[in-house]
Formats: structure tokens, sequence, C-alpha cells
């Protein structure tokens, strides 16, 4: 049965998920916008997923449908909103949730509170499912078998997939006035993802490399998952609730860039499908390229292995149309956006965060209808909530209690003053995070998302 | 010409001069959406969407915090425009630098200087 497994499994792969997290969010750094309360949406997202068991209840409704292993077999394409990053940040958003909450608890229990059960029973219960559907997610995704991208290579498509796409592939051997458009318009699509997704990174993926047969030239691709084409976000329906609009939609709704590249010294990418390659600016050395759209059909009436529809190629004149549908949209957005009131600004990165890994699950089991979706601008619009799964004044408690800068803990010994400083930089930030940087040595024996508690 | 700091050039490696703006606000990008063009931005965030609208048009970026692999030198470097990140000024007030001529220099491939031009 789903989350059947021992503590000290459970214990071993909390373990080597906090040690994966550490290493990324050592690479990388605290995103934050003047646009959107970035640290602070996120952590009163993992409050809701992990505290109110939002995360448990519905992809325990998922899995009476369809396996986890069987999401990530379908998935195994192009242009699928579910992937590696999605499948690593379910369990992260959760695991982070859970030790926001331990992490109070300790805290009060330090405090001299009494009664304090720092993990109850069925929160552990909860979390060995969590564990368990998710360990059978990237291993059925990846062609490598890992939990984690461990070698640095993100590759899901098979041999037979990719030969497929090389007769859609269009030579540019130092063409620079092909590879600077490429790049504008990814430039522009990027910024637009970023800012209509409130700075969430999972519209936008990455993978490889790969190669075709007897080419020792390697291929990436660049997804962008969501472009605005009707009143939707992320494939569920918000007729009626869509935060935003956008007068002059999208040509495409999401469109696919492979590259081929020569002399690389470097191609590597992380759990968060991010692309470190060296040169960085590597334009000069794309070979051919590739522009395609995937045709948006239910996943759960579509064929297996051959899943999600077929990939449709695209002539590069798409590029200069992409990229004026992203100029305007931002320009359109950003100045929508900053009417928003803070509260909006936050529950849109909150919904974001809270719903979307499981409602493309829920999606995959034929289950997204039972759900409501529309809770965060509820809140947000002071309309009575439709849903039993959420609590709104625990929301607003989480809310009001980030924004206050939790400053408790914050005084750790192994934490490095300079971080401590950093984050009491951002608001809503959550003093578990100085555990990130904790001595090595520590993190060893009491790692980053903290041991099943008694 | 006086420097006036330096940090990681994240970027095309060319020389630009430009007139400095820093941005502290939303409305500071909206009111550059028009004449955002040949400006020098500062801006303390190192993802896309605060300076998203302008980027395009920018003669150059500069950012107190982040490094190569933030969001905004990717996207500066895909538009080729010059970006250092990581930048330790030389002075406090940022906000004295507002409509000063600056000047960046990429020293070194990695090394990018700034300058007010007098």
């Amino acid at each position: 049965m789903l989350g059947d497994i021992s503590d000290e499994e459970a214990n071993e792969l909390i373990a080597l998920f906090s040690d994966s997290v550490l290493e990324n969010f050592l690479n990388r750094g605290m995103v934050e916008s003047k646009v959107f309360p970035v640290t602070h949406y996120i952590h009163v997202a993992c409050y809701i997923l992990y505290d109110q068991s939002y995360q448990y209840n519905i992809l325990k409704k998922v899995a009476s449908k369809i396996s986890p292993e069987d999401i990530a077999r379908r998935s195994k394409s192009l242009g699928s909103r579910l992937n590696q990053l999605s499948f690593y940040s379910l369990c992260m958003l959760y695991l982070h949730g859970r030790a926001q909450v331990i992490h109070d608890n300790l805290s009060k229990k330090k405090a001299g509170e009494t009664n304090i059960v720092v993990e109850p029973e069925t929160k552990k219960k909860e979390t060995k499912f969590i564990l368990d559907f998710w360990k059978r997610l990237s291993p059925n995704y990846l062609n490598d078998g890992q939990l984690t991208v461990k070698n640095k290579k993100i590759r899901c498509l098979s041999d037979d997939y990719i030969k497929k796409l090389k007769d859609d592939m269009i030579p540019i051997d130092d063409n620079k006035e092909i590879t600077k458009r490429l790049k504008q318009t990814i430039a522009h699509l990027t910024i637009y993802s970023f800012l209509s997704q409130a700075e969430c990174r999972l519209s936008i993926s990455e993978q490889g490399p790969y190669y075709f047969e007897r080419n020792t030239e390697p291929l990436i691709f660049k997804e962008f998952l969501e472009l605005h084409t009707s009143d939707e976000i992320f494939g569920i329906d918000m007729s009626g609730n869509m935060p935003y609009k956008i007068t002059k939609i999208a040509p495409i709704p999401n469109v696919i860039f492979g590259m081929t590249l020569k002399d690389m010294n470097k191609i590597e990418f992380n759990d968060w499908s991010t692309l470190f390659a060296d040169p960085a600016e590597f334009s000069s050395n794309i070979t051919s390229i590739g522009i395609w759209t995937r045709e948006l059909m239910h996943p759960k009436d579509l064929r297996y292995p051959e899943n999600l529809g077929d990939l449709k190629p695209l002539s590069l004149n798409i590029l200069e149309d992409l990229s004026e549908f992203a100029k305007n949209a931002t320009k359109e957005l950003y100045v929508d956006i900053s009417k928003w009131s803070f509260t909006k600004k936050l529950l849109f990165g909150t919904n974001l965060y809270a719903n979307l890994l499981s409602a493309l699950c829920t999606r995959y089991a034929g289950l997204e209808d039972n759900f409501n979706w529309t809770w965060a601008f509820d809140i947000a619009a002071n309309k009575p909530l439709k849903t039993g799964l959420v609590d709104e004044k625990r929301i607003k408690f989480y809310i009001e209690k980030l924004g206050k800068k939790i400053k408790s803990n914050l005084d750790e010994k192994e934490v490095k003053k300079l971080h401590i400083t950093a984050l009491e930089k951002y608001q809503g930030v959550h003093p578990f995070l100085t555990r990130i940087f904790r001595r090595r040595k520590l993190q060893q024996i009491d790692p980053l998302y903290y041991y099943l508690q008694d | 010409m006086k420097k006036i700091g330096e940090g990681l050039s994240c970027s095309s490696n060319s020389e630009v001069e430009g007139e400095l703006v820093y941005i502290q606000s939303v409305q500071d990008v909206i009111d550059l959406f028009d004449n955002a063009n040949g400006k020098i931005c500062i801006v303390e965030d190192s993802g896309t969407t605060t300076l998203g609208p302008i980027l395009s048009e920018l003669a150059g970026v500069l950012c107190p915090i982040g490094s190569a692999g933030s969001h905004l030198a990717i996207v500066s470097r895909e538009f080729e425009i010059p970006c250092i990140m990581g930048v330790e000024f030389l002075l406090e007030d940022l906000s004295s630098l507002n409509r000063k001529k600056g000047k960046i220099i990429t020293e070194s491939e990695a090394k990018g200087i700034i300058y007010l031009l007098e």
C-alpha cells in the first residue's frame, strides 16, 4: 500500500532529499522581486500543503485512480507540465512545510510550552505517504532510474522519440541573425513566464543532453509550458476567476525549443531543471534548432507510452509572433499587477505553489473537477470558500505570522551571521531556512528537513 | 571619471555609457516604459520581474546581489546587455546617482567596473 514504508526508509529518504535540496539552494540564492512577495507566499503555501494536510488529501484521492509510476511514465515527453521539476517540487514544498511546522513546535517546546507533540502520528503517516508517492515518480520518469538528478542530466525521452524530431531541426551554423532572434524570443518569453507566474519557475523547463544517432552534438530543450491562450492556469479552467486579463493572447499555448550545440565545455542540469552551461553565452555554439508546440489534450484520454498528443513543428516565423506577444503581455500584466493589493499578490503566488502540482496530478487521474481550485482568489476577494480542504482563518494566520518576520530562532549558533542578515531582509522568511547554512557535519546528523520526530 | 563600484561581469564584454537610474519601486519602472533606451538601471532584485518590461531596451544593468546564474543575469545575457551582478558600490546613497552619466567597463572576462562620468 502506498505510504507503507518503515521509519528507517522514511528517514533515509528525508536525508537524501535534504542533501539534494541543500546543494541546489546553495548554488542559487534567494529570489525576490519588487512585484511579488516571493519568499512570503512560498512559505504560506508550504504551511497549507503540510499543516492543513492539503497535498496529502488530494494525492490520496489521485492515487486511488492512477499510480505515481503511471503519472511519471505518461509524462515522459516534451512539453509535459509534469516533469522533473514538478516531481521534485512536489516533495520539496511538502517537506518545506513540514520543516516549518516542526521548527515552530520545537521552538514552542523550547520556550516552555507543554503538551506540544512535535510530529503527531497522523502527520508521520501522511509524510510517509508523500515520500512514497515521490520515490515512485522520478525513477519512472528519468531514463537512468534515479530519485534525483545525480548525474547532472535530465533525460526522459527515448531514442526513438528523439529520432523522430531530427527531421524538424533547422541547420543554422554561423547564422548570427537567426541566433539573435532565437535568443531574444527566449528572453522575452522568460520575462513573461516569470511575471505571469508570480516568479514561479514551474512554467519553464530545460532538459537534456540527448544525442541523435551517430551525432556527437548534444541536443538540449527549453520548454515554455504556459503561454496565455485562454482563462486557464495550467489547464485548470479559471473562467470567472482569472486574476488578470491579457488583451492579445499568445499564438500558441506552449513552445519547445530544441538546440544542438558544438564545442561546449559543460552542459549540466540540476533538479530544478536549470541548465548550467559553459560557455554560459552559447549562441555561437548552436548548430541547429527545432521549434515545436504541443497540442493541448487531456492527459487522462491519452495513449501510453506515446502520450500527451503529437508535437507540431513550427517555422522560424513564429519567433517574432512570440516575442511580440510576450513583450505586450508583460507590459500589460506589469501595469495590472502594480495595482493589486499586497494580499492579492501574495495569494496569487500561494495559489501556484499550493495548487498547481496537485491540480496537475488530479488531471491525470481525471479528478480535477472534484476539487475547487479558486480558494486563494476567493480569499483575496473576500468571497466565501467553495472547499472544505483549506481553513481560511489558518491561512490568514500564516500570512500574518510570517509577515511579522519570525525571529525566534534566528540566533542558532551554527548559522553564519551574514546569512541571518540576508534572510532578515526578506519579508515572510521562516527561520527554519537558517538550517541551510549550518556546518556540513551537522547537516549529516540532523538533515535540513528533520528526521521523523517523537 | 570616478570609480563607483565593481562586480561580476555576467554578460557581453562591451563597454557602455548611459544615464544611471536607481530603481526603488514598480512605479519607477512604469515611468521608464517610454524612455528606457540608453539607461543603466541599478536594481536590488536578482529576479527578472522587476525590470522585466524594460530590460530589452536598457543600456546596462547593475545589481548589488546575485551572480552569473541569477535570472537577471541570464536574461540580460540573452539580450546582450552588459550586466554586472554582486556590485559592491563605493557609496551608500544610490539614489544620488540618479540622472548622472555612468560607464561600465569590463576589465577582464569576469570583472566589471562602474564609473561616474563627470
